[in-house]
C-alpha cells in the first residue's frame, strides 16, 4: 500500500469503471479518485478533500466478506456481509462497520427506502453523526443492492453545514447513472 | 487538541510526503486568493471574530499544558494586532459579539472552518497531496450560514484567525541539551497559525493565509504586529489588485 493516496481527475460525463469492472458509473465535474482504498473492492473519490465529501463505491462484495480493511488498532473483526441479507440488514451492516471505523457511538440511522441501484432493487438510507472530537455533524446517504448475491453500495457523506446539502442532488442524479454488471457465478464463494 | 487535530494531522501529512532525501527548504508561509476576487467597496466592513488562541508550555515529556495568563495576554495582543493591521490595509474592523442565538452557529462555521482549513493546507497550498481537480481553483466555502451574523451589523467579510503556540519549558530545554549531544534534533515548540477572509453573503473563502512556523512571541504588542503582520501577507488592500496560491 503507497504511503500516501495519489489523485487522479475524473473525466466528466463519460461513463468510468469503478471499483473493479462491474460498476460504471458517469462522473460530474471536479471529482477525484484516491489511489487509496477502503479495502480490496471499493473506491473513494472526493471533489474538496475527504473530510468535506466523501464519495465511496462497493462492488462485488462476496459472502463472508467486510466493508473495509480492519483498523489497525481494532480489537474486533468488522461485521461480514452475507448474501442471504435483506435490505435492513444490509443497512445495519453499514451502520455497525462505520461505528466501529469512525469509533463514534453517535451514529443514527434516518430514513430507510426501497430504492435501485443500477436497475437492481434495494435500499437507500440516511445518517448521520459526530466525529470524535471535531466539533461538528456530517449527514451521509447510501443507496445499496445485493445481485447475484453481491453486494453494491454507493456511500456519500459531508458535513452538514453546507457540504451535504450542496452536493446531495448531484450525487443521486450521478448514481441514477451507474450500471452494474455483475460477473456470472461459477459456483464457488 | 480537538480543534487543531485537523491542522496537525495535515502538518504530518506534509511531513510523510517529503522524502527524506529532499533536504531543500520547505515553505512554512503560503497564502491564497480566490481567483477574481475584488472587494466590493473602497472601505469594506470586516467583522472580526474571536481568534481562537492555544497558548501554553511544552512540558518536558512534550506536553502541552495550557498557560491561562499568556493565553489571556495573546488574545489580548492579537486581536488588537489584527483591528491595528486591518485599519491601516483600508478596512473598517468590527469586533463580533457573542450574542446567544448566534452563539451555536459559529461554533459549528468555526469547526466546518478548521475542517476546510486543514484540506486546503493538505490538498492546495503546500503542494505534497493535491487534488488534480484544484489545481487551478481556490474556490471552498464554507456556505451562507454566517450570513445572518453579518447583517446584524452590516459586515461584508468576516475574518478568522486561528493560532497556537507551545513555548518549551526550561526542564524541555535542558532536556534537549542533553538530546543534542547525543545527537539528537527536535523541534522547538509548535507555532503556527492561519487566518482567513470569509465573503459573508456565501461563505466563500476568499482569501487564506498560513503559517506553519511562525515567529513572533504574541504575548508581547510588538511579537503580536510582527506575527500578524506576516500572516496577512498576500490579503489584498482593498484598492490593489488580485493574486493566487503561493
Amino acid at each position: 500500500m503507497p504511503l500516501k493516496a495519489e489523485w487522479t481527475a475524473l473525466v466528466s460525463n463519460e461513463q468510468l469503471p469503478v471499483a473493479g469492472k462491474s460498476m460504471k458509473v458517469q462522473p460530474m465535474a471536479g471529482w477525484n479518485r484516491s489511489s487509496a482504498k477502503p479495502s480490496s473492492r471499493s473506491e473513494r473519490w472526493t471533489r474538496d478533500g475527504l473530510a468535506l465529501n466523501e464519495l465511496t463505491f462497493f462492488a462485488d462484495v462476496r459472502d463472508g466478506e467486510a466493508l473495509y480493511f480492519k483498523p489497525l488498532m481494532a480489537e474486533k473483526d468488522l461485521p461480514k456481509f452475507r448474501s442471504a441479507m435483506l435490505p435492513t440488514e444490509i443497512v445495519e451492516l453499514f451502520e455497525n462497520s462505520n461505528r466501529m471505523i469512525l469509533a463514534s457511538s453517535v451514529f443514527t440511522i434516518g430514513k430507510v427506502e426501497p430504492a435501485s441501484l443500477g436497475n437492481h432493487p434495494g435500499v437507500r438510507f440516511s445518517y448521520e453523526y459526530a466525529a470524535p472530537d471535531e466539533g461538528l455533524s456530517r449527514k451521509g446517504e447510501g443507496v445499496a443492492a445485493v445481485v447475484d448475491g453481491r453486494l453494491y453500495l454507493v456511500n456519500f457523506v459531508a458535513p452538514a453545514i453546507h457540504y451535504f446539502d450542496r452536493d446531495i442532488s448531484e450525487i443521486r442524479q450521478m448514481i441514477s447513472t451507474l450500471q452494474l454488471r455483475p460477473p456470472k457465478r461459477t459456483g464457488g464463494r | 487538541m480537538a480543534r487543531v487535530f485537523h491542522i496537525l494531522a495535515a502538518i504530518a501529512a506534509l511531513s510523510i510526503a517529503a522524502p527524506l532525501s529532499a533536504q531543500m527548504p520547505v515553505a512554512t508561509e503560503k497564502f491564497a486568493l480566490r481567483e477574481g476576487f475584488a472587494f466590493s467597496s473602497d472601505k469594506p466592513r470586516i467583522l472580526l471574530f474571536q481568534p481562537e488562541i492555544k497558548v501554553g508550555e511544552q512540558t518536558t515529556a512534550g506536553i502541552f499544558q495550557n498557560n491561562a495568563d499568556w493565553h489571556a495576554a495573546a488574545s489580548r495582543e492579537l486581536t488588537a494586532a489584527l483591528v491595528r493591521a486591518g485599519n491601516k490595509r483600508g478596512f473598517e474592523m468590527v469586533l463580533h459579539e457573542d450574542k446567544g442565538a448566534t452563539g451555536q452557529i459559529l461554533i459549528e462555521h468555526r469547526a466546518l472552518f478548521r475542517l476546510v482549513v486543514s484540506m486546503i493546507i493538505r490538498h492546495k497550498l503546500f503542494g505534497k497531496d493535491p487534488l488534480p481537480s484544484k489545481a487551478a481553483a481556490f474556490d471552498w466555502s464554507l456556505g451562507s450560514g454566517l450570513s445572518g451574523l453579518a447583517s446584524d451589523v452590516q459586515a461584508d467579510y468576516g475574518l478568522f484567525l486561528l493560532n497556537q503556540d507551545s513555548f518549551e519549558s526550561s526542564g524541555r530545554r535542558a532536556a534537549k541539551l542533553v538530546a543534542s549531544l547525543m545527537g539528537n534534533q527536535d523541534a522547538a515548540g509548535t507555532h503556527f497559525a492561519y487566518a482567513a477572509l470569509v465573503d459573508l453573503r456565501n461563505g466563500d473563502i476568499v482569501w487564506l493565509g498560513v503559517d506553519l512556523r511562525a515567529s513572533g512571541d504574541v504575548r508581547t504588542a510588538e511579537g503580536a504586529s510582527h506575527r500578524i503582520g506576516q500572516l496577512l501577507n498576500g490579503l489584498p488592500s482593498p484598492a490593489s489588485g488580485q493574486g493566487g496560491a503561493q
